[in-house]
């Protein structure tokens, strides 16, 4: 017998499908992810907690769950809506298929809709929430459930300090941990980095204390408590040290500089969003998760550096004056990032 | 960076006629090349020897020249013309290989020329095997092992080191031609010499097979600021060993993981940067170890190819349009993207659907032929479909190939449970192999020993393990709309779903359109949804939301012509393309049905709204349903659309133009006869047969030889022309199993006689004669295979006359509103009437060029209601040049199979000399095609009896020219009793140094053999099959070899000149 499931969004509009992966009810904003691949990648971003994504591409868990994907041992995500998923997959490196794995971590799975048809309202009327049900759920019930849902994700959790690598390295950083994912801390280990990972609540003064050669904060979904956090640690620091802001660290270097935030229509979260570099008109094909923009109302001394190709939107600042870099899409999209801050460090 | 203000005018090569390997995929390129760089200011010279092409449309390019592709010629050209670059990239690998040619003979440089979108240096790296792979090592992509061999023991020595089995490329080839697989010494020595033949520069490279793991492909644009976008990546279902060409390819790749994926995109960025590929697109082949992820560099082609036509229609990407801007300076983000008019280029296009190429063979037209599938690309034609899921798109494809197939499988097609042969076409590569896939499920194989024998990944064959559950499941549930539903989520069509459930497909039309079961429409759009887009396509599915922007504008549909295959090809595509062209003119929205991913129709600007679906009538019927269109056009897309007039007729479609009515009064044999008979017109003595018995009777009446073949066929499938009671009772008993619906028309064969082809326009009052052509090769090969001159050069004008009169009657008694093609027989002063095709033929385009006049256009305008008056066409165009269509053909991609003419066409595609003599005009065909002809050296003849008296004069004047005559006995002593030597050499089994040893020495320059009736002898096969493989002038008819003799004639004194085709047109209209 099939289990029902039903997506409820927030204006009313219901599409009901079978259930996989867990049971139960997962209420949050409902957004829209279109890579082909990257189906483990995107469920398991800290950037991504607490949404529900809804599945561009029609065919999903065709490779299964890896090792390697991983951004994280979760599903940050908490319900998924995808036009078919497949219960068989096929590929040396998985260690299981993708709704055990769903199952086992608690991913609701709205399975057997037009997801294209869930895009195209939410690039029409905008993200918003929404609940999905399995079995028999009352309408009401989850209506009442999403009423109640937070408009905005939790703040990222709040880590233990940790550090990693070795102490001798060349360069040490001090990584403020506003939902970092796995890949990224991976690729600074890779680039032979000491690095400490604190809460994302850590004072400046705490931050300095280790003496690193230069701060990251990255991370995210956007949570208004946390960026404003962050935004004033980030005020203490500018001058001091060389900084690199990634996702919600963006945001909160666009905020401590005086620019306001605006929510997208749907956000940008997909492997290929086109960038393109002010000076050099060097073009990158991104890796982003996020809901939010800014709007570009800066202090003089601010540069926008990249610049999004689909709308627009800005995706890179830089303030040479008090040494801040932030760009809005991942690390793992452009091994010249981490260049770019090593040198910067150096200097 | 903006585009280039240092260049002005650009030389542009097409890439010939259609090849196997080489389809329309360059035309759809080449035209949208051209009209990119023209929107830019730029001059357009283009060169091309195809005339069924868009592209030599005098519309397309500045100055247009319809010449053989050869360096001599293009040397003209340039010297002519003066343009500052060359754009090598779009035109294929001929295009490719002349460009390179071209810079190798200094010519480019001479000229000042500059090679734009790829330089020569990176054109080396990729193409040439040696250079490559040190390339390839120097950035540490993996290739498999490999060494290069210039000669047979080198190749041996090579190959033993590296051991079996190994795969054998010819450098700088097409389609992998002269290239295979082989698993012992014996294989590889043989393989060896094919190879190195195959190659122009006579270079093989001996290869470590990676049999068996997956084949994927990369689609991949690259600007010259060094931004590169990866357009999308494609999966071959069928593994490794098999051609991509030949295999099922599923687009974008299902089964890679994201971190294989990223880590191939990454290959290949720094793959082309290290070739130097720079402002173009190129294609990327690697193969991927399934147990462990290795990933091993096959192939990167640096130019446009088969495959960037499908990934720019299956993502939406106007690869050819962008690579072009490349060419002239233009960086990826200042390039826009014309689907959503809002982004730019630097864009890595989203899909949210499943797209698949299905190959399209041949191999019922060539029995000889082993259809085994190896690295050498043996398909004609191919179709994309597609779908929201991996098994509708599949189940679509299938349809969409028109072989007869409703779906993978439950048609009533096949009933098989011998297992041994199922394992046996799993473990061997063909074409069918798919469907046995499905019958190995049926016959509980389990995945696993289907995956062990075939390769083919596990998520494959689980995918097609669910579509055989549906079709399970199917046949036992009660049909309600749930299961309907179901069944057509699962790409299942009416017609598999009438076979499953005992019922009609109409039936279940009725009972899907009654529950309400209609497919949707969506959207092609390069954005997954993400943004509302300008001009996207569409395709259908069974899904919930529906994204059609039909409009109520008047408008009419046009139906493609499906897969190129023999007999129906690219010809067909220029006449939809014009007729879109010509209903927007006239200001109605045109509306294009086609799955044929190769061609201009289903570009996207070509028509107001573009249906990437499979031309059957099921399919048909949901976009009529849903455009609800003033009427459909079927005449011009070839049999394909033809074959759906009646139906849709029934169903209430308004069929534009000559009715499906006097369609079949043409087709029906009685009817014909009537009519022919009522208009006082002859046609040869004939019968149609139900029986052997019957057709026996017929023949003995009609006399002995007679021309037999089923009724409704295409491009003369299964015709033969039969000497005596014995061939006839076997061609019966053969096919009567092609069409048992219909039954055998017998016509007395005309032995000997002239054949004229006649295209006209007629709007139902007056008919205006377009072109009369003159077959140059005598009556009995069909006349897709046939070259032949415009306008004719041995007709009496009486005769003229009478081809006119009769050619008016015939459109005036059938009241075509359009296009009318009549093929007419000449024997001893009596003109017969052969057939009557009231529609587009295949020399629509041919004509129309020769003439300058767009006959398809004015049809379509006709069939809109204009007159010939209104249009201005009211006097055929009297011509001072020649045009000499040349047909080309496969052989070279069927070893074993006779290249000998017949009434069964063969040829894939055509070339057209033009000239102000028809002897000029002919050589330049024979050179278009491929056939050298030569201007001294030896002539090997060998004819049948009755060959032997015309051969003389040809013989004795070429031996007075100082041509070496070389022969077999019998035409020996038959040249030598009439006062001519010849050098006389033995046959192939009578001993050594025989006539195959010369051509293998390269010593002779040209071979007439005529084959001695319908069972050719061994020897004279093995004669062709030889010429065939080492590319030597071969002619099969006494009368081709007349041709030939007066074109050498003519070579050896007047120079080659070229002409543009705007030219020619200028000096028709001077005299008009």
């Amino acid at each position: 017998m099939i289990k029902k499931a039903l997506l409820l969004l927030e204006d009313g509009t219901c599409w009901e499908g079978s259930s996989l992966g867990a049971s139960g009810i997962a209420a949050g904003t409902v957004l829209f992810y279109i890579g082909m691949t990257g189906y483990q990648s995107i469920l398991t971003n800290p950037s991504c907690a607490g949404y529900i994504m809804v599945m561009g591409y029609p065919m999903i868990g065709n490779y299964g769950i890896n090792e390697e994907e991983h951004l994280s041992e979760e599903a940050q995500v908490k319900g998924c809506c995808i036009k078919e998923t497949s219960l068989f997959y096929s590929n040396w490196q998985a260690k299981e298929g993708f709704c055990e794995f769903a199952e086992r971590k608690g991913l609701v799975i709205l399975n057997g809709i037009d997801t294209q048809a869930i895009i195209r309202h939410l690039r029409i009327y905008g993200s918003m929430r929404g609940v999905i049900g399995t079995g028999d759920k009352n309408r009401a019930t989850l209506r009442q459930t999403l009423l109640s849902s937070p408009s905005e994700p939790p703040p990222a959790p709040l880590r233990k300090v940790e550090r990693l690598g070795k102490k001798e390295a060349p360069w040490k950083v001090a990584v403020i941990d506003a939902g970092i994912d796995r890949q990224s801390i991976g690729i600074l280990q890779n680039h032979g980095f000491y690095v400490t990972l604190f809460p994302w609540n850590t004072p400046s003064s705490d931050l300095l204390s280790s003496r690193p050669h230069g701060i990251i904060i990255a991370g995210g979904p956007r949570n208004t408590a946390m960026i404003s956090t962050l935004a004033t640690t980030l005020n203490n620091l500018y001058g001091t040290i060389p900084i690199l802001g990634l996702g919600v660290g963006f945001e909160a270097a666009c905020l401590s500089l005086g620019a306001t935030s605006k929510k997208l229509p749907a956000g940008h979260f997909s492997q290929n969003q086109p960038v393109i570099h002010h000076q050099s008109k060097r073009c990158i094909t991104t890796i982003q998760n996020h809901l939010y923009t800014i709007e570009p109302s800066f202090l003089p001394g601010v540069d926008i550096t990249y610049r999004n190709l689909n709308d627009n939107t800005p995706e890179g600042i830089a303030c040479n004056q008090i040494n801040l870099t932030a760009l809005h899409f991942s690390l793992a999209s452009d091994t010249a990032i981490i260049a770019e801050f090593m040198e910067k460090m150096d200097a | 960076m903006p585009k280039r203000e240092d260049i002005k005018k650009i030389l542009f090569i097409g890439s010939g006629p259609i090849v196997v390997g080489q389809a329309c995929e360059f035309d759809y390129s080449g035209s949208q090349a051209c009209k990119a760089l023209r929107e830019d200011g730029y001059s357009v010279v283009l060169v091309n020897s195809n005339p069924a092409t868009i592209m030599t449309d005098p519309e397309m390019a500045d100055i247009t020249y319809i010449e053989p592709l050869t360096v001599d010629i293009l040397k003209k050209i340039i010297e002519k013309e003066k343009p500052d670059a060359l754009l090598p990239t779009l035109g294929g690998q001929v295009g490719l290989n002349l460009a390179i040619f071209l810079a190798k003979e200094g010519i480019l440089k001479k000229y000042g020329v500059e090679l734009i979108g790829a330089n020569a240096d990176a054109i080396e790296r990729a193409e040439t095997r040696e250079l490559f792979k040190q390339t390839m090592q120097k950035i540490g992509a993996m290739v498999p092992e490999s060494g290069f061999a210039h000669s047979l023991q080198e190749g041996m020595e090579i190959g033993l080191h590296i051991g079996f089995p190994l795969i054998l490329r010819p450098a700088f080839t097409l389609g992998g031609t002269g290239g295979g697989v082989v698993y012992n010494s014996e294989e590889l020595h043989n393989g060896l010499i094919q190879a190195i033949a195959a190659s122009p520069i006579g270079e093989v490279l001996v290869e470590q097979s990676v049999l068996g793991w997956k084949e994927i492909e990369f689609e991949v644009l690259r600007d010259s600021a060094n931004n590169t976008v990866i357009v999308t990546s494609m999966e071959n279902i069928d593994p490794m060993g098999i051609h991509t060409g030949d295999s099922i390819v599923v687009a974008p790749a299902q089964t890679l993981s994201t971190k294989e994926y990223f880590h191939i995109a990454d290959m290949c960025r720094s793959i082309i940067r290290a070739i130097g590929i720079s402002g173009s697109g190129a294609n990327v082949q690697f193969a991927v170890n399934p147990s462990n992820g290795d990933v091993a560099v096959i192939e990167v082609n640096p130019r446009l190819s088969r495959s960037s036509a499908l990934a720019s229609k299956a993502t939406g990407i106007p690869i050819a349009r962008v690579a072009t801007k490349l060419a002239v300076g233009y960086t990826l983000d200042e390039v826009d993207n014309d689907i959503t008019g809002k982004t730019s280029a630097f864009f890595e296009p989203a899909i949210d659907y499943c797209v698949f190429k299905m190959p399209r063979f041949t191999f019922e037209k060539f029995p000889a032929a082993d259809p085994l599938l190896t690295t050498s690309m043996k398909s004609v034609g191919e179709v994309m479909s597609i779908g929201r899921t991996f098994k509708e798109a599949l189940q679509k494809g299938i349809r969409g190939l028109e072989t007869g197939r409703a779906g993978l499988g439950s048609d009533g097609k096949e009933d098989l449970s011998d297992l041994e042969k199922i394992r046996e076409q799993l473990r061997v590569p063909n074409a069918e192999r798919i469907f046995y896939v499905r019958l190995a499920l049926l016959n509980h194989c389990t995945p696993e020993e289907i995956h062990n024998l075939s390769q083919i990944d596990p998520w494959f064959i689980n995918q097609i393990a669910e579509i055989v559950k549906v079709e399970q499941t199917l046949s036992l549930l009660p049909h309600n709309s749930d299961t309907l539903r179901y069944a057509k989520q699962h790409g299942f069509s009416d017609r598999q779903i009438a076979e499953i459930s005992g019922s009609t497909e109409t039936n279940i039309r009725l009972a899907r359109n009654a529950a309400g079961i209609r497919p949707s429409f969506k959207l092609v759009d390069t954005c997954a949804g993400t943004f509302e887009v300008k001009k996207p396509y569409y395709y259908s599915t069974y899904d919930e939301g529906d994204e059609c922007r039909a409009t109520r504008k008047k408008k009419v549909v046009i139906l493609g012509g499906g897969p190129n295959r023999i007999g129906q090809g690219i010809e067909f595509d220029y006449c939809c393309v014009h007729a879109s062209y010509a209903l927007r003119e006239e200001g109605y929205e045109s509306v294009m049905i086609n799955c044929n991913p190769e061609t201009v129709s289903t570009d996207y600007d070509t028509s107001d709204r573009l249906y990437f679906e499979p031309l059957t009538l099921e399919d048909v019927l949901n976009v009529l349903e849903r455009e609800r269109p003033k009427g459909v056009i079927i005449q011009f897309g070839g049999q394909t659309p033809l074959n759906l007039a009646l139906p849709l007729q029934k169903n209430g479609t308004r069929i534009l133009g000559t009715t499906p009515d006097a369609i079949d009064r043409a087709e029906n044999r009685k009817r014909f006869a009537a009519l022919l008979k009522k208009i006082g017109l002859h046609q040869p003595p004939n019968g149609t047969a139900f029986s052997v018995k019957e057709a026996i009777k017929i023949a003995d009446k009609i006399s002995y030889p007679v021309l037999v073949r089923p009724s409704y066929v295409l491009g003369g499938r299964a015709m033969e022309i039969v000497d005596n009671q014995e061939g006839l009772t076997t061609f019966m008993e053969t096919a009567s199993k092609v069409n048992p619906n219909h039954p055998v028309l017998i016509d007395k064969f005309l032995e000997d006689a002239k054949e004229i082809d006649v295209d006209a326009i007629s709007d139902g009052k007056s008919v205006v004669v377009a072109g009369i052509m003159e077959h140059i090769e005598e009556a009995g090969i069909h006349s897709g295979d046939s070259a032949m001159v415009l306008p004719t050069i041995s007709l009496p004008s009486k005769l003229i006359g009478e081809i006119r009169d009769a050619t008016k009657k015939l459109a005036i008694s059938l009241k075509v509103r359009g296009l009318i093609n009549i093929q007419f027989a000449l024997k001893n002063g009596t003109l017969y009437v052969l057939e009557v095709n009231p529609r587009a033929s295949r020399t629509v385009p041919f004509v129309s060029k020769a003439i300058g006049v767009p006959l398809a256009k004015l049809a379509t305008k006709i069939m809109l209601g204009k007159t010939l008056k209104e249009l201005g066409f009211t006097k055929e165009v009297p011509v001072k040049h020649f045009a000499v269509k040349e047909s080309v053909f496969p052989f070279n991609r069927f070893p074993g199979v006779d290249a000998v003419l017949g009434p069964e066409m063969k040829s894939t595609g055509e070339v057209m000399g033009i000239d102000s003599s028809f002897e000029i005009a002919y050589a330049k065909s024979q050179f278009a095609a491929g056939q050298t002809l030569p201007k001294s050296g030896k002539i090997f003849m060998s004819v049948r009896n009755k060959n032997r008296s015309p051969l003389l004069p040809i013989a004795r004047e070429l031996h007075g020219m100082g041509f070496e005559i070389l022969s077999t006995s019998g035409t020996g002593k038959f040249l030598k009793k009439h006062g001519i030597d010849s050098k006389i050499i033995p046959k192939v089994h009578e001993g050594r140094p025989n006539i195959v040893d010369y051509m293998k020495n390269d010593e002779i320059a040209l071979i007439i053999n005529t084959p001695s009736g319908s069972k050719p002898r061994q020897d004279s096969v093995s004669i062709r099959a030889v010429a065939v493989g080492k590319g030597v002038p071969l002619v099969t008819t006494m009368e081709g070899a007349r041709a030939t003799f007066l074109a050498i004639k003519a070579l050896r004194t007047v120079p080659l000149e070229v002409k543009s085709i705007h030219q020619y047109h200028r000096e028709i209209k001077k005299k008009i």
